[in-house]
Parts: structure tokens; C-alpha cells; sequence
């Protein structure tokens, strides 16, 4: 993607403000960001990354947490060495940091897929899990969100949550500190890569009402919860610092929510950013949730309650299309609870041999159509946001500008 | 096991070539960024907006290079921009754009050589170790519109 010039560069955006403690940190020393704003920025942080200053202080505030940064941190060391190396500029955003930053979320979506092919493979047999990870890869934005735009928080949130999901059963179910440890870990960097994402925090407290196996040692849970807690404290004083307050809207001027009239239709079928209309595919995963029952009964409930829950919350944020971005953004960090579903109905399905050609060619549909719209999107012909009907008639399947 | 040692030894090797080349790529001379595209203006003059900061690299035997900087004070803000210029950095210049007029910074290429070090005026051969090129870095004080631009930076003329 980098090297055709279809996108560059890798930190923008979103990911900007995500990537900004990085230099901030381990360059300028300044975790208030004002050095490297004078240094990146002339002194002003662009509006187009959300970060802003705080009426009552002064301060600079980024709507985007932590987690993202401390993901990226290894590779960052890493192109900082190869900076100095070769003497480019050490400002956190020359070639080496851009590739590193862009590397690092390729790296955590493959390793996102490890866990959840381990996890498919816990419960289905290969070729369902094999035909599960290639429908969720291509068949929805996750592909999209692993390269083009990739250092958007989703890769990160989506190995986040793999690796949640697989080790956290594998600990409720035989319990060690050690994984009491990692869960403690995960969870804490799941709440720092993005705040509503705290929600997938469900899958595990709610495992035990349904799981077959599960026992829960509440000594563990105490050390799990311990770590969490001191994963999260950074954040939590960076807060403070920047706004003087303990609670308040980290979007501050960006956005805010209205639970009064939740866009629940546009968020999932609309043209500009409908979740079913963009990855149909999905449609067999919401399908598959009262399987779930069967392959893990633990997830079920979690599921509908996470899924009913990120769905209100998106709808009824001011901003429901969440800016710009291929399909909707919103849902594609819980591409592996959904991966579960799609996989329980593909078993089903594949039991049902009348229904295994129609359910084969709809998912092959899927994945075609969803793999050429994302062309189109890179292409520019499909626009980030705001999409028409009378527009996507008018360059459906089209590949010129 | 014993099948072991020659992939790490191969994966050594591949670290340490990748190492050597990375210190002094022939690539960078070509590298450079915080540049829009070229444009000319009315004159004739081939000119790029700079963003807040820029960087490129100029051929380290060069003696100096001159870069020709304009402003434009088109917003409300009429304060002077002001352009920090460093090689290597090491800061070398410092240049105030009141007005529109175009004022040509000339920045002198330090010597690398251990002949010029010492102070001697034949040219040396420079030693192995030594880079091909210099990074010079442009700094802004402040930018200005959506684009977030500061000056407009003209073709840099190099002196051998």
C-alpha cells in the first residue's frame, strides 16, 4: 500500500494522535505535549487530530488513549535505533518511525489471527475455522484496517481482544497466576486502546454464568484486577494533569453522545457507513449467535450484551459514521467474537448439505464484493464518508475515477 | 541442534549486512520530506510550500547550499516567520522573513574530512567511516491555513 503511493503517510489521522506519546515520551521528554508540537507542528497540533487544548488549563488533551502507543513502543525503540543508524531526523515521524508504526499494526493483525485461528480450532473443525478467518479477513474491513489505514486503533483493539478471548477461557478454565497475570495485562490494554472497548471486558466476567469449565479463583481474579488497575493509572494521571478533572469527555469538542434517538438503522444497513450493507458477510455471523449456545455457551450471553451494547453506543454518538474509513470502523475491533458466530454457522450450515451451496456462494459474494469495494475505497473512487445510494449505483464495480 | 548454528549464523549475517547498508544508504540523497508538490508563480519561479518543518540531503563534499525562502502574510498574523536551519543537527542559520521579498539562505556543508578538521586547506580524502551525505532540517516558527504551510522554499543551488 505504502510503497504503490496509495497512502501515505502511515501516521495521520486518527493515528496520529494515537502515535503522538511516542515522541512525546522517548524523544522529547514532555509528556504534555508541547514539545513536540513545537517540534512537529510549529506549536500547534493540526484540528484534524482531535487533539485540543482544555479551556480550564491550557493544556494539550488527546481523545485517544495510551494503549495504542505502548503496542507500538517495541517497534518504536527499534526504528529509533535504525534513525540514529542511518541520521535521519529523530523526530518520531521520519521514514523509519512511519514503516516502524505501520509494521507494528501488521504485526499485531497477524498475531490477532494466530489466537483466533487457535481459538476456531478449539471449537471447529479446520476447514470451518480456514473458511471463518479468510470471510472475516476479506469479507469485512479488517483487511482494510491491518494496511491501508493502519494505524487506526482497530488491529491493535482486534489482537487485543483474540488474545483476551483465548487466553482468558483458557485461564477461567485452569486457572495460573501467570495467565491471572496476562488477562490482568490484556484487559488493562484493552481499556487504553479505546475506553468503549471496556465493554469486551463482559466476555470473561460473564464466561463462568454459561462455560462448561470455567471456575473462578477469586485470589487470581484479585491479581488480575490489581494489574489491570496499575496498567491504567498513567492514563488516568495524564488525564488529571491535562484537564485538572477526574471525569469528563475525552472528545471534548469533538462529539458527544445522545442516547435519546440512537441511529441504530443508518449504523447498520445505511449506504454511508452500514455495518450489513458493507460486509454482508456479517450478516451470517449475526446468524450464528444463537449457535453459539452449542460450540461456546460461555459467549453467548456476552455476545448479544456487547454487541446490543457497542451498537447503542455507536448509534448514538454524534458522529455515527466516526468520521471517515471503509465500512464501519466502529464494530471491526470485535472481528473475533463475530468470527466466533460466523464460524458456529458455517458448522451448521456445512451439517445441512442442501444449505451448503447457497451459504457457500453467498459468502464467496461477500467476500469478492467487500475485497473490491476496498479497492475502490483505496482507488478514491468510493469516498470516505457520506456515501449515497445514488453515488454507489453510479460506481458500483467501477475500477477508473 | 546441530542443524541450528548455520541459520543464526546466516541471520547474523543478514543483521550485520542490513546495518552496513542502512548507515549509508545511496537512496538518501533522494530522501526528503515536509514539502508539497512544486509549483511557479507568476515570475517563473519554481518554488514548494514547507510545512512546519522539512529535511532533505545534500551531497557532503558540497561546500554550501543556498535555499531561497519567501513568505506570504495573507492571514491577519503579520509577524515575521523565522526559519531555523540546521546540518546534522547542529544548528546553522537563522533566517527572519518580515515581508514578501525572497531572501536566499546560505548554509555552509561542515567539512567531514580529518584534513579539514585539522585545518588544512588541500583537499583530503575522506575517511571510510564518513557519510555521503548531510541532512539539513528546516524549522518554522508558525504556519498558516488548513494545509498547515509556512514559506515557500525555491530550488536549492549547491556550491562544490
Amino acid at each position: 500500500v505504502y510503497a504503490l503511493g496509495l497512502n501515505w503517510p502511515p501516521i495521520r489521522s486518527d493515528g496520529f494522535s494515537y502515535y503522538i506519546y511516542l515522541p512525546a515520551w522517548l524523544i522529547h521528554h514532555d509528556p504534555s505535549l508541547e514539545t513536540t508540537a513545537l517540534d512537529c507542528c510549529a506549536g500547534t497540533i493540526p484540528n484534524w487530530s482531535t487533539i485540543f487544548r482544555w479551556p480550564a488549563t491550557g493544556r494539550w488533551v488527546n481523545p485517544h488513549p495510551i494503549g495504542e502507543a505502548l503496542l507500538i513502543a517495541p517497534f518504536f525503540f527499534a526504528a529509533d535505533g535504525l534513525t540514529r543508524w542511518t541520521n535521519l531526523s529523530r523526530d518520531g515521524f521520519s521514514l523509519y518511525y512511519q514503516h516502524a508504526a505501520g509494521l507494528a499494526a501488521i504485526a499485531y493483525f497477524a498475531a490477532g489471527l494466530a489466537f483466533l485461528r487457535r481459538i476456531l480450532l478449539r471449537y471447529f473443525s479446520p476447514g470451518v475455522s480456514l473458511a471463518t478467518l479468510i470471510s472475516v479477513v476479506w469479507g469485512t474491513n479488517l483487511f482494510h484496517y491491518a494496511t491501508y489505514d493502519t494505524i487506526f486503533s482497530h488491529s491493535f483493539a482486534f489482537f487485543l481482544l483474540a488474545a483476551f478471548l483465548d487466553i482468558g477461557i483458557r485461564w477461567l478454565e485452569a486457572p495460573t497466576y501467570r495467565q491471572a497475570i496476562v488477562v490482568g495485562l490484556l484487559a488493562g490494554l484493552i481499556i487504553l486502546v479505546r475506553h468503549t472497548n471496556g465493554l469486551m471486558l463482559l466476555f470473561l466476567v460473564l464466561y463462568p454464568l454459561a462455560g462448561k469449565h470455567a471456575r473462578i479463583r477469586w485470589d487470581q481474579v484479585c491479581v488480575a484486577g490489581l494489574v489491570m488497575t496499575a496498567l491504567l493509572l498513567p492514563q488516568l494521571w495524564l488525564y488529571r494533569y491535562a484537564t485538572g478533572e477526574w471525569v469528563f469527555s475525552t472528545y471534548g469538542p469533538h462529539g458527544r453522545f445522545d442516547f435519546s434517538s440512537p441511529k441504530i438503522l443508518p449504523v447498520l444497513v445505511s449506504t454511508q457507513k452500514g455495518l450489513l450493507f458493507w460486509s454482508p458477510i456479517l450478516l451470517l455471523a449475526l446468524a450464528g449467535i444463537p449457535l453459539l449456545r452449542r460450540h461456546v455457551p460461555g459467549l453467548f450471553v456476552p455476545t448479544v450484551m456487547v454487541l446490543a451494547a457497542t451498537l447503542l453506543i455507536i448509534a448514538s454518538w454524534s458522529d455515527w459514521q466516526l468520521g471517515g474509513g471503509y465500512g464501519h470502523r466502529g464494530f471491526t475491533d470485535l472481528m473475533p467474537i463475530f468470527a466466533l458466530s460466523m464460524a458456529a454457522f458455517y458448522e451448521w450450515a456445512r451439517q445441512k448439505r442442501r444449505l451448503l451451496v447457497p451459504v457457500s456462494v453467498f459468502a464467496g459474494a461477500g467476500i469478492a464484493l467487500s475485497t473490491a469495494q476496498m479497492i475502490q475505497y483505496w482507488m478514491g473512487i468510493i469516498p470516505f464518508s457520506n456515501t449515497s445510494w445514488d453515488l454507489y449505483r453510479s460506481v458500483f464495480l467501477r475500477f477508473t475515477r | 541442534m546441530r542443524a541450528r548454528w548455520p541459520r543464526v549464523a546466516l541471520a547474523c549475517l543478514v543483521v550485520v549486512g542490513t546495518l552496513a547498508y542502512l548507515r549509508d544508504p545511496g537512496w538518501l540523497i533522494h530522501l526528503e520530506s515536509g514539502f508539497y508538490s512544486w509549483e511557479r508563480n507568476r515570475a517563473g519561479q519554481w518554488f514548494r510550500w514547507m510545512g512546519p518543518k522539512a529535511s532533505f540531503f545534500v551531497p557532503s563534499d558540497a561546500q554550501a547550499v543556498t535555499i531561497p525562502l519567501h513568505a506570504l502574510f495573507i492571514t491577519d498574523d503579520r509577524s515575521p516567520f523565522t526559519i531555523l536551519i540546521s546540518v546534522n543537527d547542529r544548528l546553522a542559520t537563522k533566517v527572519t522573513l518580515p515581508d514578501e521579498y525572497w531572501k536566499s539562505a546560505r548554509v555552509p556543508i561542515a567539512p567531514q574530512s580529518v584534513g579539514a578538521r585539522l585545518g588544512r586547506t588541500a583537499p583530503v580524502k575522506p575517511p571510510w567511516w564518513s557519510r555521503r551525505v548531510m541532512r539539513i532540517d528546516l524549522r518554522a516558527n508558525r504556519t498558516w491555513s488548513e494545509r498547515a504551510i509556512s514559506v515557500q522554499v525555491g530550488e536549492l543551488q549547491l556550491t562544490r
